[in-house]
């Protein structure tokens, strides 16, 4: 729980300052989109601190790549 | 540090260009690689290096092309020149994948070194977040502050390769590379698998790279990239030559960092001893080198696919999604052998090869060049005239007596 507090802290206070900076320069886009990566990050951090079932890229990449690369490497390990 | 470091726009030197390559394809695959490859082609696994060598250039060359077609443009700049708006957005975010992906698992590769090797009772966690503080900074300082920090880095490697190469002589067996070709060339050719995509596949970071060459220095660039492969090329076939010289290739194949295990051996009259560590340093210094350029792609590319005006307002925030996905990217060991020496070479050489390859065809036929200037603006600022970089605009400069900022 704590873990989860301090991670909620500093990403809050990451993005004061992404607000406050990118404010003063007028980037407000930029800013969106910071914030924007930032919850997704978090968000990210979160879920795996809770330990809930987050998604895995490797596991959509090894599925979609599947019909690829099972054949090569099974040529590969062959006699290995 | 230069006055221009920091900038949207910096400029670097072909040579800079060459060396970051190096350090890059060298970044995580030099402690690595051996094993996947000497696992394969067993004691000929220097000949898979050898055999490879080739296609480190002429991956190149697929860019180079691009690049002569688009001087000034990234990928995700021509990419939407040559397939559309929306068509070259989607191929973008695959790019953005691929990075994002490519910076957790570096960001892992070093952690579970440190945490393996160095560092075993400290948590994972701690180790990532310390390293991406670091890279964080450098990608936040710009391409011109990494290229030098690369320049200094590829004279410390060149270094302790020698010092390796040099101490560990007295202990070198030529037999341990007997029989040669036992079973034929097909060991050596399937031992060319991994190499593949890592690091080969993993080269498309250079064409964020390449528009940021100075337009002076272009002609050069050709030459310095086949000096860097040449040179990548011999080293890694006399540090494979010399892990199975003196260690045996059975036991290259077991070790989980070959490199690392090899420099233990080091021991000249019981006066040079533990002279790993200095190979842990480099290795550290190669991986900070390739995490950067990885971080500075994917900020870069993002900012481009979404027509910002700067990327360093991503480069905090990104670094709050690689950490974690440090940790979860691979679940154990056997999922990370089966991604990292299966699954990554297929999917980095399509995303590296395959689609630049195919831009480059569908721009040759439908004939699209476009040397129109992709380098961010220079963002003013309402407090004197500054931009966003912190250098004085051409106005404030005449004002200030300074030079203006160039981009």
């Amino acid at each position: 729980m704590l873990a989860i507090i301090i991670m909620t802290m500093l990403a809050a206070a990451t993005a004061t300052v992404i607000w406050i900076r990118n404010g003063a320069k007028q980037l407000f886009r930029e800013r969106g989109w910071a914030l924007f990566i930032l919850l997704t990050g978090t968000l990210l951090a979160i879920g795996l601190l809770l330990r809930l079932p987050v998604p895995n890229p490797t596991d959509w990449i090894m599925t979609i790549f599947s019909p690829v690369y099972k054949p090569i490497v099974g040529w590969v390990e062959k006699g290995l | 540090m230069s006055k221009f470091a920091g900038m949207n726009n910096a400029q670097i030197t072909s040579s800079q260009c060459a060396k970051l390559l190096f350090l890059f394809a060298l970044g995580s695959a030099v402690l690595i690689l051996p094993t996947a490859i000497t696992a394969i082609a067993k004691q000929d696994a220097w000949l898979s290096v050898l055999l490879v060598g080739p296609f480190n250039y002429f991956i190149l060359i697929v860019f180079l092309a691009l690049a002569d077609r688009f001087p000034n443009m990234s990928l995700a700049q021509y990419a939407e020149k040559v397939l559309g708006v929306w068509a070259g957005k989607v191929l973008t975010l695959t790019y953005l994948l691929l990075f994002l992906l490519l910076s957790a698992l570096v960001l892992r590769n070093i952690s579970d070194f440190i945490g393996l090797s160095v560092l075993p009772r400290t948590p994972v966690w701690f180790v990532d977040v310390t390293f991406m503080i670091v890279v964080i900074y450098g990608v936040f300082l710009g391409i011109e502050t990494i290229a030098r920090t690369g320049e200094i880095l590829f004279g410390w490697v060149m270094f302790v390769f020698i010092i390796i190469l040099v101490s560990l002589f007295n202990q070198f067996d030529f037999h341990n590379l007997e029989p040669f070709l036992y079973e034929g060339i097909v060991r050596p050719l399937k031992g060319i698998y991994p190499v593949l995509g890592f690091p080969i596949g993993e080269f498309v970071f250079i064409t964020m790279i390449f528009p940021l060459v100075s337009k002076q220095d272009r002609a050069k660039l050709r030459k310095s990239l086949k000096l860097s492969v040449l040179l990548l090329v011999s080293t890694s076939v006399l540090l494979i030559v010399f892990l199975i010289g003196v260690m045996g290739a059975e036991e290259v194949s077991r070790s989980p960092f070959s490199v690392y295990d090899l420099a233990k051996n080091i021991n000249i009259e019981e006066i040079l001893v533990r002279v790993e560590i200095l190979v842990a340093m480099v290795w550290v210094g190669t991986v900070f080198i390739k995490l950067a350029l990885c971080v500075y792609a994917l900020t870069v590319l993002t900012a481009q696919m979404l027509k910002l005006s700067t990327y360093r307002p991503l480069v905090v925030p990104y670094a709050f999604v690689i950490v974690p996905l440090s940790i979860l990217a691979y679940r154990n060991v056997a999922h990370a052998k089966e991604f990292a020496t299966g699954v990554w070479t297929v999917y980095s050489l399509f995303q590296g090869f395959v689609l630049p390859l195919l831009l480059l065809v569908i721009a040759a036929i439908t004939g699209k060049r476009d040397s129109s200037d992709g380098s961010f603006p220079e963002v003013k600022r309402s407090d004197g005239g500054h931009t966003e970089d912190g250098n004085p605009t051409e106005g404030a400069a005449d004002l200030e007596g300074k030079e203006p900022s160039r981009a």
